[in-house]
């Protein structure tokens, strides 16, 4: 390598001579914060694929219940218990509106002497369960999206307060706080709906009343650890009042992790929706969610598996994507996970 | 120590006498009659039946009756369903197999669990480990309703390896309430040991035990793995109150003649004396895990001294 050194041209090369001011140059564009979460959720793999199957799911919760021909709630009766069937799919043997009856395969759509097709097959009152599915998946999200959006709100009024502010005011209201997580989040909400008339909105209340301390925990503890942080001394310093050093100051930095406990708060709340359905305490009839869908479907698991399936499987299908997406955000935004 | 569990059995109580005292002015709130028919009767045989069951007594005085018994575990007694028998007695007599499935399925769910953890730490970003990932977000997703009605379906439906439901062949009616409420524990256990296990293996003293010449599986059992189990205990609590809550619908699903199907039959009938009862139940139940959990954390590991409880 050495001998080649008389070979190279000449002015091919010119020297740079130390610059002390070009030294502190930064050479790249400053990353804010959440281009940098951005970046490294886009890494992530299982988040963006859930991300956008999520997309999909909200889409098809909106349109769903248009596109499809038929209204959630209209009932036709001699239509009643047909399995799935869509066309072109019907030719790969499946969704072929083949199902069982006395023990025999056999195409129900050709006996009952039915023209159209019903994607996801009919339930016993002879419904559409494609729209049923959708408007359900619809119900089924505004009931999370509602309780998700109350407990942050609630959670972190109550603990920025109790953070920010501390001493006595602290004291009194983590005591309730502790009473509160204390009762079991179960017996608190099968009783909070038995009181009020069953609906979405006494789901939502039923989820939300002890649903908040959680996220006033967090929050308190952010709020704790960044008020003593010379950058808010700086702040308060300067002149600025209580408000400004919450919104301006403590806010921006505590958003990453109201994100991703909300982001956990959803499936939660989407579960205990089900979960209320199944034992009798959710929606009422004709309404239907996720859960009241689930809960009929059982009752005709042995002949009619595919009322159980489809809202079972769309309902798992939000619970993974959402799972996925709160990691990956965790992994994105927590900072102490900065490499 | 000793001040903090004082402290804990004071917050302890007070949460329960507020939840005693929630449930029992709820019940009687509560549109309706706990007594079967109460239209039906003359303005006399009404009077009898209330003062049967002391109910014709004014309402502060039905409340601290209610606290004293509650004191001594008397729950009250079910007027609609059970017709006038202890609903302690109710309740007790359900324990067994909601315990059952319970414990059948928090073991073989935290054995499973850790083991999937142990080997997906151990073969880190190998195809074990991403398919142990996958069946822990499937696990901690899908509610155990959904997978107890596949269960059933399936393995007791249409393979018959398993009884489809009731609670008739022994143990063989237990296993599929028992793997249907094993997948929560399973997830949590698996995603928490891998996590544990890798901070552990990268620590100053598996270098050191490498360095020492110890052998891999040596130092995976006897230093990595001991160590990552400990703070598993930490989700004992959590585990408990996803069985407790998925006990409630298994048990429907599966007729099992435990607590949680009965409560659900309750809520469906309105037997306020056992909707009250049984909540109580629960409460204390999950209460007394999650105190016990915490106490057993700061007792094994003596750098937690539980200092957490207030800041």
């Amino acid at each position: 390598m050495t001998q080649n050194y008389e070979n190279l041209p000449q002015g091919s090369f010119d020297r740079i001579p130390r610059d002390t001011e070009q030294a502190e140059r930064i050479s790249k564009p400053s990353v804010s914060f959440w281009q940098d979460a951005w970046r490294r959720l886009k890494k992530n793999k299982g988040a963006i694929f859930s991300l956008i199957l999520f997309g999909l799911i909200v889409i098809m919760a909106l349109l769903g219940p248009v596109i499809s021909p038929y209204e959630p709630n209209d009932q036709t009766i001699t239509h009643a218990n047909l399995p799935p069937k869509i066309p072109v799919i019907e030719n790969l043997g499946i969704f072929n509106g083949v199902g069982t009856l006395g023990g025999k395969e056999i195409d129900l759509y050709e006996m009952k002497n039915v023209e159209q097709n019903y994607w996801f097959g009919t339930d016993g009152l002879g419904r559409d369960m494609f729209s049923r599915v959708w408007k359900g998946t619809q119900v089924s999200l505004f009931i999370a999206f509602a309780a998700a959006a109350i407990d942050m709100l609630i959670g972190v009024i109550y603990g920025g307060i109790s953070g920010y502010f501390g001493g006595r005011v602290d004291d009194v209201m983590q005591r309730i706080v502790e009473i509160l997580t204390g009762i079991p989040n179960l017996v608190v909400v099968i009783l909070f709906i038995m009181i009020m008339d069953p609906g979405i909105l006494a789901i939502i209340i039923a989820l939300t009343i002890t649903g908040w301390t959680g996220m006033s925990r967090v929050v308190r503890g952010q709020v704790l650890k960044y008020k003593s942080q010379e950058f808010v001394l700086a702040a308060r310093t300067l002149g600025a009042s209580d408000g400004r050093i919450i919104w301006k100051h403590l806010m921006p930095n505590v958003l990453g992790v109201i994100i991703i406990n909300t982001m956990f708060t959803i499936p939660g709340a989407i579960f205990f929706e089900a979960f209320l359905s199944f034992i009798g305490l959710g929606l009422q009839a004709p309404d239907a969610s996720l859960g009241t869908l689930i809960n009929d479907g059982y009752k005709l698991i042995q002949y009619q598996p595919h009322i159980l399936a489809i809202p079972a499987f769309v309902l798992s299908l939000i619970m993974i994507a959402f799972n996925l997406i709160g990691d990956g955000l965790r992994d994105a935004l927590d900072p102490k996970m900065k490499d | 120590m000793a001040r903090y569990i004082g402290k804990r059995i004071i917050y302890m109580v007070i949460t329960l006498a507020l939840i005693a005292t929630f449930t029992f002015f709820l019940m009687k709130i509560l549109p309706g009659s706990p007594i079967a028919s109460a239209d039906k009767l003359s303005p006399e045989q009404r009077a009898v039946v209330e003062a049967r069951y002391g109910l014709d007594r004014p309402l502060p005085v039905q409340y601290f009756e209610y606290m004293f018994g509650l004191v001594q575990g008397d729950l009250g007694i079910s007027i609609n369903q059970f017709k006038g028998a202890e609903v302690t007695d109710v309740i007790l007599s359900r324990m067994g197999p909601s315990a059952q499935i319970g414990f059948q399925g928090m073991l073989l769910g935290t054995a499973i669990g850790i083991l999937l953890g142990m080997i997906a730490a151990l073969r880190q970003n190998t195809w074990v480990d991403y398919s142990s990932t996958i069946v822990a977000i499937i696990g901690i997703s899908i509610p155990s309703f959904v997978f107890a009605s596949m269960l059933q379906y399936s393995l007791g439906l249409k393979l018959g390896w398993f009884p489809v439901a009731l609670w008739k062949d022994g143990f063989m009616s237990s296993v599929l309430p028992s793997i249907a409420l094993a997948m929560f524990p399973l997830a949590t256990a698996a995603r928490f040991i891998r996590t544990e296990m890798i901070e552990v293996l990268g620590s100053d003293y598996i270098t050191l035990a490498k360095a020492k010449g110890a052998s891999g599986s040596e130092i995976a059992f006897k230093h990595a793995f001991r160590n990552a189990l400990i703070p598993l205990i930490t989700v004992l609590g959590p585990m408990a109150v996803a069985i407790l809550t998925g006990s409630l619908v298994v048990e429907q699903i599966f007729a099992i003649p435990g607590i949680g199907e009965q409560f659900v039959k309750s809520i469906m009938v309105s037997d306020f004396s056992i909707i009250m009862g049984t909540t109580i139940f629960f409460s204390v139940f999950l209460i007394l895990v999650i105190l016990i959990v915490d106490i057993m954390y700061g007792i094994i590991d003596p750098r937690i001294r539980l200092s957490g409880g207030k800041s």
